[in-house]
C-alpha cells in the first residue's frame, strides 16, 4: 500500500521537471508550514495519566485524565453522561455535536472553538480525537461546563478534581506535636467527620467518609523518626489521609474527638504509652459506618468519639497488617493499551468496566460489611495472572469481574456468568497446599452459581433490561480465581447499536445496585457478617 | 449588479462541484467496503467449491449459528458435497460457517476469516489454525466468544464423527484468549446444551 503511494508521487515529480521562482517559493512555503505544525505539536515526552474526580451533591465519579504538555484532557463523553443526559450524537471525520439534553454541543478535533447551540467559545487548548475518543481540556471545566449544567462548577486544578453544584468540601489544618517515644499529629476539621483505618504497604490510612474534602495542602513533610509525612489522597474518590511512618514496626492510636471535629493521631514507639485513649471498636464491624480498604488491620472504626477505655490497646502497625472485614475483589476487564470491546462513538469496554466497579465499589464499601479490593488502579492492564494474585491473596468472600461487549442487536443487556465445569463439582478442599492455577476456580463453582444466581436475580428486576439466567463460559480470569467467582457483562458493543444507553449514569447505577445488593445477600447466606 | 451575479453564481458552481465531489467520494468509498466483502465471500466460496469432489453427492451439514437473544446455537442445514478427507472436510464446515448464515443469523466469524491450517490427529483432536489478522475484526465479549467457539466446535463434532475435540491456535501459536475473554488454551469438547432445541 504504502509502496504504491511512493510510485505515483515519483511519476508525478519526473514527468515535468520545473524549477520556476513560484514553485521554490512554494516549496519554501510549505517547508514553513511543515516547521510550523512540528513546532505547535505538543511534547510527546510530557504525556503521563491522573484522575480527575467529580463530586455531586450525593454521588462522586472518576474520570480518566490525560496529560499532554501543560495541557490535560478527560473524556468528554463521560463527563457529560455523568452531569446530564446525552440523547444523541453525530459523528462526523473531525466533527462531533451532542445532543445535550436541549443544547446541541459541536466540537471539532484540534480546534479550541465550541458551539453550544448558536454560542461560540473558546478554549485554552483544542479538543483531541485520539484512536475515536473525543478528549476535552480541563479549561472545559471551568468554560463551559457551569453554562451547560446552569450549575456552580468549582474545578480545583492542584488537586484535580471538580464540586459540581451544590457541593460544600470539607477541609482541615494540621498540627504536629512531639511526645515522650512518639509524635502526635492533630487535624482539625471544618465539618465532623466519619473515619475508618486501614494499612497497606507499610502506611496508614484513614478514610474520611464520603464527604468530599478539599485539604488546603496536600501533603505534609514531618521527616521525624516516627513520621515521615502525611498526604491527603482522593484520586478513587475516597477522601483518606495517607500517614507514612518514620520506621517499620511503630504503633498507630488514631482518636477522633470533639464531635468528629478533631482527628488525633499517636504514632509511637512499641511499649510507649500513647498520651490519647485511642478509639477501638465499641461494637463488632457490622457496626461500622464505612469500610475500610485493602489489606486493613484490626482497625479503629468510629463516628463519634470512643468512651474512655481504661487500657488502651494499640492498633496493629501497618507491616503486620490483617483483614477484619471480609473482602470482596472487583475487577474492570481491558485496561491501558487493551481498550477491549468498541462500539461506536467510542465507547470503549475498559472505561465502561471501570465505570461500573467504580459504582459497585462505592455500595459495598456503604454497607461497612466489606473490604473492597480493586485488581486495576486507574487504566492500568494488569494480567489475568496478576489479577488472579490479587484476588486470591486477599481470600475473598467474593470476586466479581465486569466486561462489556457483543451481546447482539437488544440493548442494554446484562449477562451472568460462571466458570464451566470441567471435572464433576465438589467441595473446595480445606486447607489446600498447593492449588493448581488454571484450575483453581472449579472446586468454588457450586458456590460462585450461588453467587451468580443472587446477581441474576437481582438484574432481572431492573426494567427494560434484557437478561438470561447465569450461563456458563470458559472465561480466562475467572479461571485462576480461588474464591467464589463471577463474570458480569453489559452490551450491547454491536457495531451496529447506538451504546449510549451503558453510558448513562441511571443504566450504571441500576446495575451496580443489583450486583452490590447480590453480593451482600450471598454474603449473608455463606455466613459473613 | 452583474458582477455581484458573477460572484453569485462562481460561489453556486463551487459548491455544487464540491458537494458532487464529495457524494462521488462517498459513493466511492460504499462501493469500496462492499467490493472488499463481496471479494471475500467470493474467495470463500471458490475454496468451498474446490474443496467438493466432482460427481460426489450433495450432503446436508448441520452448521450451527450464534443466536444472541437466548445465548443458544441454532442450527442451519446447508447441502455441501463432502470431500473425501477429514481435514477437508474439516475446512468445508468451517468456510460455510465464514461465509455465514443464510437465515439471517449472526455470524460465528467475521468474513474475513482465513484458515491457516488444520489437522487431526488420531485420537480425534482436531487442530484448527487461522490467520491473526483475519480475526482483528472479530467481535469481542464474553458471550460472543463463547458462542463462536461452540459454533465451530458443535458444527465440526456433528458432520465429522472423528472429531473429539477442538484445539484453536492464532497465526499458529497458541494464545491465551480469543478477543480477551474466552480461555483458548484448552481444548473444547461439544458442548450439545447450547444447541437450541426446536420451538
Amino acid at each position: 500500500m504504502g509502496r504504491r503511494a511512493n510510485k505515483t508521487n515519483r511519476r508525478r515529480t519526473v514527468t515535468k521537471p520545473r524549477t520556476n521562482v513560484a514553485s521554490i517559493a512554494g516549496a519554501l512555503a510549505l517547508a514553513v508550514l511543515a516547521g510550523v505544525c512540528l513546532a505547535s505539536r505538543p511534547a510527546r515526552a510530557a504525556r503521563g495519566r491522573d484522575h480527575l474526580v467529580l463530586y455531586f451533591p450525593r454521588s462522586h465519579a472518576v474520570l480518566p485524565l490525560e496529560t499532554l504538555g501543560r495541557t490535560s484532557y478527560f473524556p468528554l463523553l463521560q463527563l457529560l453522561n455523568l452531569t446530564g443526559n446525552v440523547t444523541g450524537l453525530q459523528e462526523g471525520r473531525k466533527r462531533l455535536k451532542i445532543y445535550y439534553g436541549n443544547t446541541r454541543i459541536q466540537v471539532d478535533a484540534n480546534k479550541n472553538l465550541i458551539r453550544l447551540d448558536n454560542v461560540r467559545m473558546k478554549l485554552a487548548a483544542p479538543m483531541r480525537l485520539v484512536n475515536g475518543a473525543w478528549e476535552a481540556p480541563v479549561d472545559f471545566l471551568n468554560q463551559v461546563l457551569p453554562t451547560l449544567t446552569n450549575k456552580t462548577v468549582v474545578y480545583d486544578a492542584h488537586g484535580e478534581r471538580v464540586f459540581v453544584g451544590d457541593v460544600k468540601p470539607n477541609t482541615f489544618s494540621v498540627q504536629q506535636t512531639p511526645t515522650e517515644g512518639g509524635t502526635l499529629v492533630r487535624l482539625q476539621f471544618a465539618q465532623p467527620v466519619r473515619v475508618t483505618t486501614a494499612a497497606t504497604n507499610g502506611r496508614w490510612i484513614i478514610y474520611l467518609g464520603k464527604h468530599p474534602v478539599e485539604p488546603v495542602h496536600s501533603s505534609y513533610q514531618f521527616n521525624t523518626p516516627y513520621l515521615e509525612s502525611l498526604r491527603f489522597d482522593d484520586q478513587d474518590g475516597l477522601p483518606k489521609l495517607i500517614f507514612t511512618p518514620g520506621a517499620a514496626g511503630l504503633n498507630f492510636y488514631p482518636k477522633l474527638a470533639q464531635g468528629g471535629t478533631v482527628l488525633d493521631a499517636e504514632i509511637a514507639k512499641p511499649g510507649v504509652t500513647p498520651t490519647i485513649q485511642p478509639m477501638i471498636p465499641s461494637s463488632p464491624p457490622r457496626a461500622a459506618q464505612a469500610a475500610p480498604a485493602p489489606s486493613s488491620p484490626p482497625s479503629a472504626q468510629a463516628s463519634a468519639p470512643a468512651s474512655p477505655i481504661p487500657s488502651p490497646a494499640p492498633i496493629a502497625p501497618a507491616p503486620s497488617a490483617a483483614p477484619n472485614l471480609p473482602a470482596v475483589v472487583l475487577d474492570a476487564a481491558g485496561g491501558g493499551a487493551d481498550a477491549g470491546a468498541q462500539g461506536p462513538n467510542s465507547v470503549l469496554e475498559k472505561n465502561l468496566t471501570a465505570q461500573l466497579v467504580a459504582r459497585v465499589e462505592s455500595l459495598l464499601l456503604a454497607t461497612g460489611r466489606f473490604r473492597v479490593i480493586l485488581t486495576r488502579a486507574g487504566d492500568a492492564d494488569p494480567s489475568f495472572n496478576q489479577r488472579a494474585a490479587t484476588a486470591n491473596a486477599a481470600a475473598p468472600v467474593c470476586f466479581v469481574t465486569f466486561s462489556a461487549g457483543d451481546l447482539g442487536a437488544m440493548t442494554p443487556r446484562v449477562l451472568v456468568f460462571t466458570s464451566q465445569a470441567t471435572a464433576p463439582i465438589s467441595a473446595p478442599p480445606s486447607d489446600p497446599l498447593f492449588v493448581p492455577w488454571r484450575s483453581a476456580q472449579q472446586p468454588f463453582i457450586a458456590r460462585s452459581q450461588q453467587l451468580a444466581q443472587a446477581v441474576d436475580g437481582r438484574l432481572q428486576k431492573i426494567f427494560g433490561v434484557s437478561t438470561l439466567s447465569p450461563q456458563t463460559a470458559p472465561v480466562r480470569v475467572l479461571e485462576s480465581i480461588q474464591a467464589p467467582a463471577i463474570a458480569v457483562e453489559v452490551g450491547s458493543l454491536d457495531p451496529a447499536t447506538n451504546p449510549s444507553v451503558l453510558t448513562n449514569a441511571n443504566f450504571q447505577q441500576q446495575v451496580a445496585n443489583a450486583v452490590a445488593s447480590g453480593v451482600e445477600a450471598y454474603a449473608g447466606i455463606q455466613g459473613a457478617p | 449588479m452583474t458582477r455581484k451575479v458573477v460572484i453569485l453564481t462562481l460561489i453556486l458552481f463551487a459548491v455544487v462541484a464540491a458537494g458532487g465531489f464529495y457524494i462521488f467520494r462517498l459513493l466511492k468509498r460504499r462501493a469500496a467496503a462492499s467490493s472488499a466483502v463481496s471479494e471475500r465471500l467470493a474467495r470463500t466460496r471458490l475454496t468451498e467449491a474446490a474443496l467438493q469432489p466432482p460427481g460426489a453427492a450433495a450432503s446436508n451439514v448441520q452448521l450451527y449459528f450464534p443466536s444472541f437473544p437466548d445465548g443458544k446455537l441454532v442450527s442451519e442445514t446447508r447441502s455441501i458435497k463432502l470431500a473425501a478427507t477429514d481435514t477437508d472436510r474439516i475446512r468445508q464446515v468451517l468456510l460455510a460457517l465464514i461465509e455465514g448464515s443464510h437465515q439471517g443469523r449472526s455470524p460465528a466469524l467475521p468474513p474475513s476469516t482465513t484458515i491457516r491450517g488444520v489437522f487431526l490427529t488420531a485420537d480425534g483432536a482436531a487442530y484448527i489454525d487461522f490467520s491473526g489478522k483475519s480475526l482483528a475484526a472479530f467481535d469481542s465479549g464474553i458471550e460472543s466468544e463463547t458462542l463462536s467457539i461452540y459454533s465451530i466446535v458443535d458444527s465440526l463434532a456433528a458432520n465429522i464423527p472423528d472429531v473429539k475435540q477442538v484445539k484453536f491456535l492464532v497465526d499458529g501459536q497458541e494464545v491465551e484468549t480469543l478477543d480477551g475473554h474466552v480461555n483458548l488454551t484448552g481444548f473444547f469438547v461439544p458442548d450439545l446444551s447450547l444447541i437450541e432445541s426446536g420451538p
